[in-house]
């Protein structure tokens, strides 16, 4: 009888220190930005993920997620611990979610903190001047060089986008390449991926003033404030060198600055200015 | 002790020569069917290019020989600037609905270049052009300087797989080629459902040498070194699309399966051949092979390994098939090792028993030998050699009876055949031997049959030299023949003594007895012998009984009367077969006698000489008569003699019972 009290006091322990242990580390969840393919989100983010798990101390795992929306939704319902958002989402997210904590704003390839968007056409004919209807191409609703950046940008042309024929392709590349198949006759992308894609043809015919960049936040209610800012600080203050032992073949070549709430007033002033019709605020 | 070591050491060598015999033949056999399945898998390959092959080829006539399609190319390569960007942006909007088509359709690249060499138009990645091929692209390169078709595996900056590469000519003019390639992964699958009924999983491995310098630099992060050997690399797992990653790559069993493979001591020398190999990989109770198909890129140089994984319960069958043979090889061994080392334990027990018996056999002083049923010799003790004087080398097999055993009482007949008709022992002390120096010795043998299964297969002779003995026997036969005669002998007179006269009176009164012959008893007495030995010393008194004792026996003729010495100066005479009237004349003979010795005794009463008084005694015997009573009337007779004045003889014939004097 003694024995076996012994031998269930040992399981029992056993039992509830590995349900401890497995309480104890349960894999947060990092969804990077959803405007790529997910073959090039792995590629481009598992060393930024391999940091924040040896910052956290605990697993990362990398969540793709094809829409903003998705991203943002996953936030609200605690299934995202951290995600890297476009200024749009992000200024959108905030709004409607008081636990989304920026951690730090990162700088692009180029190594600029913010970036532009273009109207973009094909070949040498605008055909804002002359077609009619004109289709166009946008990204995603969320997406900052989406609706609201070339609702901005047509409203240089006395056009809104509600006059126009618009769909959404998902991506920058899908939208660029809807240009050139004639799929659409403007599409609202990235400056870059505008110039990535002039070698098919494609035009740059307006673009916009500088937007702040990319804000890795983190989730206040899955993790702690506390955390979150020794986070913050860890991100700051590491090297791109020093997360990952081969930095360029990781692909962690991101350099991270402060955020400052402040640089993404241009971006609410907007929304104010052009609503985005399918996000909510 | 030597003998099992031998032994054992012959019985592990053929168990090591049964393993090694059984390995070699299922690693032949296993051997075979992997080159059958590498064959088959190759052929696969083969077929499965083909097919490609043929889908490049369709498109490369259909799609990229359009009258359209061509001139745009031909603006392409024209055109300059803007331009060329806008003439590219319309060649791309002209096969975009075709390649997305194709694309579903396990198309990876549509890929056109300038004839110099330079990238015109990625359909995969547009946004990527201009960069030069050159160096990079062999195919692309044979193509534009050949103007031949390349069809092959090459890696790339982007992708690698297997290309077919065309130079594009419209209207005599060259404006460059296009590639057509699939995607690997969709070849795998194609692989896998033409030829290894999707048994076979499949991947596929870089050789890093040949391509990591033309990878696009950013995109190194999408490789993973092989864990197979340091020179490979795969592409890794988590970015590569879920569909081929389920398919080909995050298999646990084949990850479980690698670190088998990685324990294989010559995987990474057979790697380092860059050639096709193949290995078998026992996990989980079932065998896979693991066949490594080179693939060769356009300049016939090793580029990457195919690798198919294959469970084959074949090659296990073999396995097991070999285990089982070599378990009853082993125990048929084993079996036989046994029965040998108690066959060697009885072997030298028998050894010892017969060193045993050898040594007794040398050392017991007999002579023994063995003859087969013929009598030629099969064995001889160091004794029987000895004897005979001779060696094993010259008596062993020759004929017994002709070389040292004859019997010259019975030339015909030997001792041993008669042991050998009767199979009884028999015995001889009088046989004779012969040396091989042709010296004859008496024997005493004992022959015996030697039974073999109740048959009679020989014979044992036990033989003893007995001339000694026999020396000996003559020796004491003489010594007792002396002795005898010397208990029946006076010593003094050289005449029998009383006893030896009682020996024969016996004899001699039963022939007289059975013959009915007469029979003589005289008794003798030398007269006033004391006063002669006293007048003239005994030394001549000794003297006197010797004379009187030879006269004595001189007056007897005939060989068969005895004259005895009866005591002191009495003497015996028996005569057989003489009456009274032939023993009286010799009585009167030896009173004769002894007077003619002329033996002086002076102060003898009856004359001056020596002189004897005899009474004597004839009868016939009868049952009622004993020679007692014959001596007692010789011995009256005599006393009569001596009464009447000696020197005479007094007779009396006993069946009458009277005397007579002289």
């Amino acid at each position: 009888m003694k024995k076996a009290c012994v031998i269930f006091i040992c399981l029992a322990s056993f039992l509830v220190s590995g349900a401890a242990f497995s309480a104890r580390n349960p894999p947060l969840r990092f969804a990077p930005q959803a405007l790529m393919s997910q073959q090039h989100m792995i590629k481009k983010y598992s060393a930024l993920c391999t940091a924040l798990s040896k910052i956290c101390d605990q697993e990362v795992e990398l969540v793709y997620e094809r829409d903003y929306a998705d991203i943002i939704k996953g936030i609200s319902e605690n299934s995202i611990d951290f995600a890297l958002l476009g200024p749009l989402p992000f200024v959108s997210a905030s709004e409607d979610n008081s636990n989304i904590f920026p951690l730090a704003r990162i700088l692009d390839e180029s190594g600029r903190p913010d970036y532009t968007c273009a109207l973009v056409n094909f070949g040498d004919k605008n055909p804002l001047e002359n077609k009619n209807p004109v289709k166009i191409a946008l990204t995603q609703p969320y997406s900052t060089c989406g609706y609201l950046m070339t609702e901005s940008l047509l409203d240089r042309y006395g056009i809104s986008l509600e006059q126009l024929d618009y769909e959404y392709a998902g991506t920058h590349e899908n939208a660029a390449l809807s240009v050139v198949t004639e799929k659409a006759d403007l599409a609202g992308v990235k400056t870059n991926i505008a110039h990535k894609y002039s070698n098919l043809g494609l035009n740059i015919l307006s673009e916009s003033e500088f937007l702040p960049g990319f804000v890795l936040v983190g989730n206040a209610e899955t993790v702690s404030t506390e955390k979150l800012k020794q986070i913050s600080n860890a991100l700051l203050s590491t090297k791109a060198e020093s997360v990952s032992d081969n930095a360029e073949d990781s692909g962690f070549n991101y350099k991270m600055i402060p955020f400052d709430a402040q640089d993404y007033n241009i971006i609410r002033y907007m929304l104010k200015q052009y609503p985005v019709p399918d996000i909510s605020l | 002790m030597n003998s099992n070591l031998r032994i054992t050491a012959i019985y592990l060598l053929l168990v090591a020569s049964v393993a090694f015999w059984v390995f070699r033949h299922y690693q032949d056999l296993k051997n075979a069917h992997l080159d059958l399945s590498k064959a088959s898998q190759e052929a696969a390959i083969q077929s499965a290019n083909n097919t490609y092959k043929l889908l490049a080829d369709t498109i490369f006539t259909e799609i990229i020989g359009k009258d359209r399609v061509l001139s745009l190319l031909r603006e392409v390569k024209h055109s300059r600037g803007n331009e060329q960007n806008i003439k590219r942006g319309l060649l791309y909007r002209e096969l975009a609905p075709v390649y997305i088509r194709l694309r579903e359709n396990h198309l990876r690249q549509l890929h056109f270049h300038f004839p110099d060499g330079r990238s015109l138009l990625r359909m995969h990645a547009p946004a990527k052009s201009g960069d030069s091929l050159l160096g990079i692209r062999t195919s692309v390169e044979i193509a534009n300087t050949e103007l031949r078709e390349v069809h092959s595996y090459e890696s790339g900056r982007v992708f690698h797989g297997f290309r077919h590469v065309y130079p594009i000519i419209h209207n005599g003019e060259h404006l460059g080629s296009v590639e057509i390639s699939t995607s690997f992964f969709h070849l795998l699958e194609e692989l896998q459902d033409l030829s290894i009924a999707n048994r076979t999983s499949l991947q596929f491995i870089l050789y890093k040498p040949e391509f990591w310098h033309k990878l696009f630099p950013e995109l190194h992060p999408f490789y993973q070194q092989s864990r197979l050997h340091p020179n490979y690399v795969r592409e890794r797992a988590d970015l590569i699309s879920r569909q081929c990653r389920d398919k080909f790559t995050s298999l646990p069993l084949l990850e479980n399966i690698k670190n088998k493979l990685l324990q294989q001591v010559d995987l990474q020398t057979k790697l380092d051949q860059k050639q096709s190999c193949s290995f078998s990989v026992n996990y989980n109770h079932t065998t896979y092979s693991v066949i490594f198909h080179s693939i060769k890129n356009t300049l016939g140089e090793h580029a990457a390994y195919i690798v198919g994984i294959t469970p084959e319960p074949l090659i296990a069958g073999l396995r097991k098939n070999a285990i089982l043979r070599f378990s009853l090889f082993t125990l048929l061994l084993t079996a036989f090792y046994i029965l040998w080392l108690r066959y060697s334990a009885l072997q030298v027990k028998q050894n010892q028993h017969a060193a045993f018996l050898q040594n007794i056999s040398d050392n017991m002083g007999i002579g023994l030998y063995t003859a087969d049923r013929k009598g030629y010799v099969t064995y001889a003790n160091s004794a029987a050699l000895n004897m005979l004087e001779t060696s094993k080398d010259e008596i062993l097999g020759q004929n017994a009876h002709k070389l040292f055993h004859a019997h010259p009482e019975n030339p015909d007949r030997c001792l041993c055949d008669k042991v050998l008709e009767e199979k009884i022992t028999l015995h001889s002390n009088r046989q004779i031997f012969t040396t091989s120096h042709a010296r004859h010795f008496p024997v005493e043998i004992v022959c015996s049959p030697i039974f073999s299964h109740n048959r009679v297969t020989g014979t044992t002779t036990v033989f003893q030299d007995i001339t000694e003995r026999l020396e000996q026997e003559e020796e004491i036969n003489k010594a007792h023949e002396e002795l005898r005669k010397m208990a029946l002998q006076d010593g003094l007179t050289g005449i029998l003594n009383r006893r030896g006269i009682d020996q024969h009176m016996e004899k001699i009164w039963r022939n007289a007895l059975r013959r009915k012959q007469p029979l003589s008893l005289l008794m003798i007495d030398i007269d006033h012998f004391k006063l002669y030995n006293d007048h003239y010393g005994h030394q001549q008194g000794d003297r006197c009984l010797e004379r009187v004792a030879k006269a004595l026996e001189l007056a007897c003729k005939r060989p068969e009367d005895l004259v005895a010495r009866y005591g002191g100066e009495e003497f015996i005479a028996l005569l057989p077969d003489t009456d009274l009237y032939s023993s009286k004349h010799v009585a009167k003979r030896m009173l004769s006698m002894v007077a003619e010795l002329k033996l002086k005794h002076s102060t003898s009463p009856v004359s001056g000489l020596v002189t004897v008084s005899i009474g004597c005694c004839c009868t016939i015997p009868d049952a009622e008569k004993t020679f007692e009573e014959l001596v007692i009337c010789a011995d009256r007779n005599l006393y009569s003699a001596k009464e009447s004045g000696r020197n005479r003889v007094c007779t009396s014939d006993f069946t009458r019972s009277d005397s007579q004097e002289r």
